[in-house]
């Protein structure tokens, strides 16, 4: 179970000036699923489309199975099965021709090529519409067609890029229960802005923020740490200037949101009671007032709204 | 199956079910029967074979035709991809991306050599089972002109398919596959002419057979024009032929040379394209 299946070291990609990841370090093990979180522009779809090789880093290094993704990109997309964010069909082909297109230029040996293709219908549960135009489908049944293709030549390593969006309910809770399904056999990498579906799916948990790996563990271990530092929600009617509220003993940082603020309080002074009496003594007007706990979401919240700071990097990592 | 072919295929399954492969052999079938039939009528009173004839009409009928067939047909092979999105997929496969490029070129020029073949050698042998005119000579050159007919469509694939590698969207590549076909097609030829008036002919003997080199449908008509004697009679260019720079293996290497440089092109621009 330590073995390692996916493995970034030191991955940076500019666009021009922009530097879209910034020295990211990942590992993933085998039969693991590991969700990656981070909100929208972060650097998710920009780090899957470099594991699927479709983009070259500018620094640093990437291996699927051992395999060097740079150096052997051939060899290291055959074991890697990849939907990327939009499914990708070919909506004049019906589904079992399609997942025979994609086995056949997966090199499925000939004799394994029809058993190959129908377990993956069958694990996708799409042997009901193996011979309808992907064009004619739902957009779940497009999606687990895409899935399906990314699993049908039994590769080492599954990523997944926004499985689930734009699914309703009913077809979300069986595309999930289809990731869950494939851990285990599969080492899948899970990139998601959506929090209950990494609760539901994944073992362990990397969290992107602005091109940088934020966080790196597991469920229980992120939910541990969050309970060492807490959020606040306020909102006033009459709010100060930030850079009043940043100077208040505690307050880590100050990020807005909605309507108010939120503010990371530091260890081991708590702003709260100052804030309070701020609120009162210089008529801010204090109308709501949330202490935020160890959820999943606010420990997103947390790792993803803090402000830029020299020694962030240097703290993440500790 | 490597790679190359699953993907040539593919290309070809797709033309099929799509009909491209019927529509452009029964469009080429039909004005090669056309061409035959009512553009050989006077054969009788000329003394050329009906064949060789149906060479000459049918040279300048590909000029036109195979240009726009192979140039719709492939200007979207690469960004046509891009735009629904299964480039990304298919990229994300073992493949390199020349082996995509090679694989949709191959399975285009299948799908023209069908059309090509089954189009213009229909119209063929209904004159050769008229048992008129079909002297060994005529069909050999009916052959070459089958042959390099698909060479030509070769070239405007090739072409279409750099095209495909540049452009962002489809919609843009199918304007640029028009202004080439425009450009091949007629305005290479009416700027050789404007050249020859403005210069009276004076320009020089030597530059202006390499000037023709420039455009494939040029090199094309004069393969097929020049290669044989009954057609170089039948189209009146036995005295030139004689003065020809180049000989019809010249010019058949010259023509794929049209083919290979535009296709090393889009590899490597396609190569190079982030997606």
């Amino acid at each position: 179970m330590t073995e390692t299946m996916i493995h970034l070291s030191g991955v940076s990609r500019s666009f021009g000036s922009v530097k879209a990841l910034d020295q990211i370090h990942l590992e993933v093990r085998r039969g693991e699923v590991m969700g990656f979180l981070g909100p929208n522009g972060a650097g998710k779809t920009t780090t899957m489309r470099i594991l699927a090789g479709l983009l070259a880093p500018t620094e640093g290094s990437v291996a699927v199975a051992g395999v060097d993704v740079l150096d052997h990109p051939v060899e290291a997309r055959a074991r890697i099965g990849f939907l990327p964010e939009n499914p990708p069909i070919y909506g004049e082909m019906t589904v079992y021709e399609y997942l025979g297109y994609l086995a056949t230029l997966r090199r499925v040996p000939g004799v394994g090529l029809k058993q190959a293709v129908e377990r993956a219908m069958e694990r996708c549960g799409l042997t009901s519409v193996r011979d309808r135009l992907l064009r004619n489908l739902s957009k779940g049944f497009k999606q687990r067609a895409g899935i399906a293709q990314a699993i049908v030549h039994s590769p080492d390593v599954v990523i997944l890029d926004e499985p689930t969006v734009g699914l309703d309910p009913i077809q979300i809770r069986e595309i999930r229960a289809l990731i869950r399904e494939l851990g285990g056999e599969h080492s899948v990498l899970l990139s998601t802005h959506i929090l209950p579906e990494v609760r539901m799916t994944c073992q362990r948990v990397a969290v992107i923020h602005q091109g940088r790996i934020v966080a790196d563990d597991t469920l229980d271990a992120l939910e541990s740490r969050a309970h060492g530092s807490t959020m606040y929600y306020l909102r006033w009617r009459q709010p100060p200037v930030i850079e009043t509220l940043r100077q208040i003993p505690g307050v880590g940082s100050v990020t807005p949101k909605e309507e108010g603020w939120l503010i990371r309080a530091e260890s081991p002074d708590d702003p709260l009671p100052e804030l309070v009496r701020l609120s009162a003594a210089e008529g801010w007007d204090l109308r709501e007032l949330t202490q935020a706990g160890g959820s999943l979401e606010e420990i997103f919240l947390q790792l993803t709204t803090r402000e830029e700071r020299p020694d962030e990097n240097e703290e993440s990592k500790a | 199956m490597t790679p190359l072919l699953v993907i040539a295929d593919k290309e070809i399954r797709d033309a099929l079910r799509n009909r491209w492969v019927i529509s452009a052999t029964l469009l080429m079938a039909g004005l090669a029967f056309s061409l035959t039939f009512l553009g050989s009528a006077p054969t009788g009173d000329l003394g050329a074979s009906r064949l060789a004839v149906t060479v000459v009409s049918l040279s300048s009928l590909t000029i036109f035709l195979v240009p726009l067939i192979a140039l719709m047909l492939a200007h979207d092979a690469l960004v046509g991809e891009m735009e629904r999105g299964t480039l990304l997929l298919l990229l994300a496969y073992p493949v390199t991306r020349s082996q995509v490029v090679l694989g949709k070129f191959m399975g285009q020029i299948v799908v023209m050599a069908i059309a090509t073949v089954v189009g213009y050698g229909a119209a063929g042998l209904a004159v050769g089972l008229q048992g008129e005119g079909a002297d060994p000579q005529s069909w050999h050159a009916f052959g070459a002109l089958i042959a390099s007919a698909v060479l030509l469509g070769a070239v405007f694939i090739a072409l279409a398919h750099l095209v495909s590698a540049v452009a962002r969207e489809r919609g843009g590549a199918a304007g640029v596959a028009i202004g080439l076909w425009l450009l091949f097609v007629v305005l290479y030829d009416m700027g050789l002419l404007g050249i020859l008036v403005a210069t009276k002919g004076q320009i020089h003997e030597k530059i202006f057979p390499w000037l023709l080199l420039g455009n494939p449908t040029d090199i094309f008509r004069l393969y097929n024009l020049t290669a044989f004697e009954n057609t170089r009679t039948f189209s009146g260019l036995a005295g030139l032929s004689g003065q020809m720079e180049f000989s019809p293996t010249w010019l058949l290497s010259a023509l794929f040379a049209w083919v290979v440089v535009p296709l090393g092109a889009a590899m490597v621009v396609f190569k190079r394209r982030e997606l």
